[in-house]
């Protein structure tokens, strides 16, 4: 078991090379870049703004300026020389700077985690909280009435987008189109204006404020898969031969359900535990930009747009060991939940 | 932001001076004229305003900045030699209270106020310009597109208030740039190892009216009022920059700052068209009053000389289906301007017939004469194809033989896919066209992609929009030679009277004589329609909490409400 574990944390590395491989390929591909973006704004291409600072950039200055940017961007070297350079860096936790806003981009991902985490790591252990009791007494009460009742309810959260519900609640619970009362939580953003003058008690309950409907909207818009992956894999073990043969043993319901069948239904849900950690702990690219959380997942995607390289990788980076640790978390899960599996 | 505002347009913006400036050989000394500002009444102290940044700026450095969030934040910190009077144009002492023009134009001599002081109560001395002129034309120094104004343009310490300016090649806008040199404090930086990541970079050392004091990324800025600011007790100050604490809200998302602006978490927000008819006099109309005094909150809505933003189709020229006047005529003939200005902009917009402003007095007002006005004809349209070698032979699309080949009527028409006004313009041009036998496939691509396929010319029609300017260079889009490279005339324009009125124009000192070169410029190229020129913003649209009061709202070149101005009266 232990051999396995060690083979399986060696075998990160490899795999964490080729992902971040495949992303600096997938990045460097892409037409356009932080440098013709600035000098479509410098130019004053596209309109916005006010008056442009247009002094008749002439083609030798478009031409010195797009060397110049390339330079100030660190775009000046073939693709592969970077590629080697940002390795060589990344081994001393050097990332980079990032090309948009000039912090270091570790920096940036670091002051935006703990917002994520904020309602990642809630969103996370409320999915499965819900998820497999609900889908537990779907299968136990099979084709009741709060079977079919529940039914109807997931089907309805699974065809509205997590995005809707979010505008939804942010509408109605934020602002005074609606309640009477005026608005229950505040309208987006992650801490009040006063945060730092607030006791522990104050700042926990602030946090709550800001944090309950981005969180309900992030598990609502995940707890129904797993409740129904959760609900079809307890119904298939209740039905196989030897939960009949703890049952005819005369093993109370309560064991039979919970020591024998729960685990094993548990196994389909652990497979994917690693990807769902990741996908939780980098940010919600839906979430984070109608609530006005300046997370990861906002910056993934302001980075993507606006091609800042540095910062893509350094989410990457974080994204892909997530992930990897994730596959192993998995695997130990898979453990606790049925010690029958060895590894070898 | 206002003060954002007016340090762009007094940094690439001409002054009415220049009647003043002209070709008379003498030296030109800089002359105060009376300002709004000096006559304004007494403004309250104190309270706090909150206005959203789309952003986090890049830099608090204004070295560094070339994004609109670190012109914001600037316009708070620093102050630059003059501002310009966004009423009369004419140039308003800031850091310097004179300046001196040679005869040959080549010499700018500047004198700083000796009251001038940094926010550490340190004096502003030409010791100060220098090392940012220095480290502005260091290659290494991040600044590439700042340093391409100074490019030719060489410094001399006179005292240690006195300073001058030696420039190889004057043109129209030089003194404008140089007015608005804004200085940095050598202090600050004077032994900074790499100035481009140097920590002095967001941890600013001003001279204007507030300090940062706080600043929490993607989250705000807050900036406190200097209440020891050196230049409180001018004239032109001494009512402006009122609130004790303004705080920059960063929130992303438009839609959840107008949500906010709602509630009252944010006290300004800007209005596009769209937001305009579709939630301002649209599902909020019970919200809004057309003054403070009707409502909480109220709309403003007018017009005045501010430069805007036009919106084109351009025509690839390098494309044999458009190297030909009568067929790109006959396109801009078949564009419905009504449609497109109802549908699309709501009526905020007015048909677009120069490059240069269509209201300014740089662009010739007889176009905008019924008769010449290029409007919806479908008969004019179909009869200058036909004079164009077009033919049809029933199929459906009209066909020219073009090198010896049998040439269809059709081409892509691009855009950028975060616009919807620029996608619905391509709907309704693509119907329009189809009408006359004219196949348009539309294809709309990420802003990159988009940048990507004009910089490399690999585009048969395309529709953007050029940022406005009140006094315009037009070298950069207009010239034959700014076709080479990446540079901006992608379209691969060329017409040798439209470069010698170029070079013309950007010599001439003399704000008349360079009008009338930039309005006959606006006539070729009209004529030629290597663009059809679609709309140009026609209003300033913003909501205001009605708890903000101002003595003027917006200056004649104003390009929003002048958050400078603005008060609280509680």
């Amino acid at each position: 078991m232990r051999k396995y574990f060690i083979r399986r944390f060696i075998a990160i590395i490899p795999m964490f090379f080729l992902m971040t491989a495949t992303y600096f390929c997938i990045q460097n591909y892409l037409p356009g870049g932080p440098v013709q973006e600035t000098l479509a704004r410098i130019r004053g291409m596209g309109g916005e703004g006010g008056a442009n600072k247009s002094i008749g950039l002439g083609p030798e200055d478009i031409k010195k300026l797009t060397h110049e940017l390339e330079v100030q961007y660190g775009l000046d070297k073939p693709a592969l020389t970077r590629y080697f350079i940002w390795i060589k860096n990344i081994l001393t936790l050097n990332f980079g700077d990032s090309i948009t806003t000039r912090a270091p981009a570790i920096d940036q991902i670091i002051e935006r985690l703990p917002i994520s985490l904020s309602f990642g790591i809630p969103g996370f252990f409320l999915t499965y909280l819900i998820s497999i009791p609900l889908g537990v007494m779907m299968a136990l009460k099979d084709g009741s009435k709060f079977d079919t009742f529940s039914s109807f309810i997931l089907f309805v959260t699974y065809s509205i987008p997590a995005l809707v519900f979010a505008v939804i609640f942010l509408l109605i619970f934020c602002t005074d189109r609606f309640l009477p009362f005026g608005a229950l939580f505040p309208l987006g953003g992650w801490r009040a204006d006063n945060y730092e003058d607030l006791t522990l008690v104050g700042k926990i309950y602030d946090l709550f404020k800001h944090m309950f409907l981005p969180v309900l909207a992030s598990v609502i818009g995940n707890f129904t898969v797993f409740a129904l992956l959760q609900k079809n894999s307890m119904l298939e073990v209740i039905r196989s031969d030897y939960i009949r043969t703890a049952r005819a043993k005369g093993l109370s319901e309560t064991i039979v359900i919970f020591k024998h069948a729960l685990r094993n239904a548990l196994l389909p849900l652990m497979v994917g535990f690693g990807s769902v950690l990741g996908a939780f702990l980098g940010g919600s690219i839906i979430i984070e930009p109608i609530f006005g959380l300046p997370g990861i997942g906002i910056l993934s995607l302001q980075s993507l747009a606006s091609r800042d390289f540095n910062v893509v990788m350094a989410i990457v980076v974080l994204q892909s060991l997530v992930i990897l640790l994730g596959q192993i978390l998995s695997d130990i899960t898979y453990v606790l939940v049925d010690p029958r599996i060895e590894y070898k | 932001m206002s003060m954002q505002r007016k340090y762009i347009i007094a940094l690439f913006n001409l002054s009415l001076c220049f009647t003043s400036y002209s070709l008379a050989q003498e030296e030109i000394k800089y002359e105060r004229f009376s300002s709004f500002y000096d006559k304004m009444p007494n403004a309250k102290k104190g309270g706090v305003l909150h206005f959203q940044l789309s952003n986090d700026p890049k830099v608090m450095n204004p070295l560094l900045s070339d994004d609109s969030e670190s012109n914001a934040v600037e316009g708070y910190l620093w102050m630059s030699l003059f501002s310009m009077d966004p009423e009369n144009l004419s140039y308003l002492p800031g850091l310097a209270t004179s300046y001196t023009i040679s005869k040959d134009k080549k010499n700018y001599t500047f004198k700083l106020n000796e009251l001038a002081k940094w926010q550490d109560e340190t004096p502003v001395t030409s010791d100060d310009i220098k090392f940012t002129f220095d480290t502005l034309m260091n290659p290494k120094t991040h600044a590439a597109a700042l340093r391409s104004y100074y490019e030719g343009i060489s410094i001399k310490i006179i005292d240690k208030y006195s300073f001058a300016f030696i420039v190889q090649e004057p043109k129209f806008d030089t003194l404008n740039f140089l007015a608005s040199f804004t200085p940095i404090q050598k202090k600050q930086f004077e032994n900074s190892k790499d100035f481009n990541n140097d920590k002095g970079i967001m941890n600013p050392v001003g001279n204007s009216a507030y300090v940062m004091d706080k600043y929490l990324r993607s989250q705000k800025i807050v900036f406190k009022r200097n209440k020891n600011w050196w230049a409180t007790n001018l004239s032109q100050y001494k009512s402006r920059y009122n609130p004790d604490e303004i705080i920059l809200d960063i929130i992303p998302d438009p839609n959840l700052a107008y949500e906010k602006f709602l509630k009252g978490d944010i006290d300004q927000v800007s209005f596009n068209a769209d937001q305009w008819n579709n939630k301002v006099i649209g599902i909020d109309k019970e919200k809004f009053g057309k003054s403070p005094s009707q409502r909480n909150l109220w709309a403003l809505k007018l017009q005045n000389k501010s430069p805007k933003p036009y919106s084109f189709i351009a025509w690839n020229l390098k494309n044999p289906l458009f190297n030909d006047i009568k067929t790109r005529t006959a396109l801009s003939h078949l564009v419905d301007y009504k449609k497109i200005i109802e549908l699309v902009y709501f009526n905020l917009y007015t048909q677009s017939t120069s490059p240069f402003g269509s209201f300014t007095n740089n662009s010739a007002p007889d176009l905008r004469n019924k008769d010449k006005i290029i409007t919806l004809d479908r008969s004019k349209a179909l009869a200058l194809l036909k004079e164009a070698g077009w033919q049809n032979d029933g199929s459906g699309v009209l066909f020219k033989i073009i090198n010896g080949k049998k040439t269809p009527f059709e081409f892509t028409l691009d855009t950028n896919s975060n616009n919807t006004a620029r996608m619905k313009i391509a709907q309704i041009v693509k119907e329009s066209f189809k009408t006359a036998g004219i196949k348009v496939n539309i294809r709309s691509t990420e802003w990159n992609s988009f940048l990507d396929n004009i910089n490399k010319r690999k585009f048969d029609a395309l529709i953007l929009a050029w940022t406005g300017s009140l006094f315009p260079n037009a070298k950069q889009i207009w010239d034959s030679n700014s076709e080479k490279d990446e540079g901006s005339n992608f379209i691969g324009y060329s017409n040798s009277k439209v470069d010698e009125l170029i070079k013309k124009a950007n010599t001439e000192f003399d704000n008349v004589k360079r009008n009338k070169l930039m309005q006959e410029m606006n006539r070729i190229i009209y004529a030629e329609q290597p663009y059809t020129f679609i709309a140009e913003v026609n209003y300033i649209l913003e909501g205001l909490n009605s708890k903000i009061s101002s003595s003027r709202w917006v200056a004649p070149y104003e390009s929003g409400a002048a958050s400078d101005m603005f008060y609280l009266e509680k």
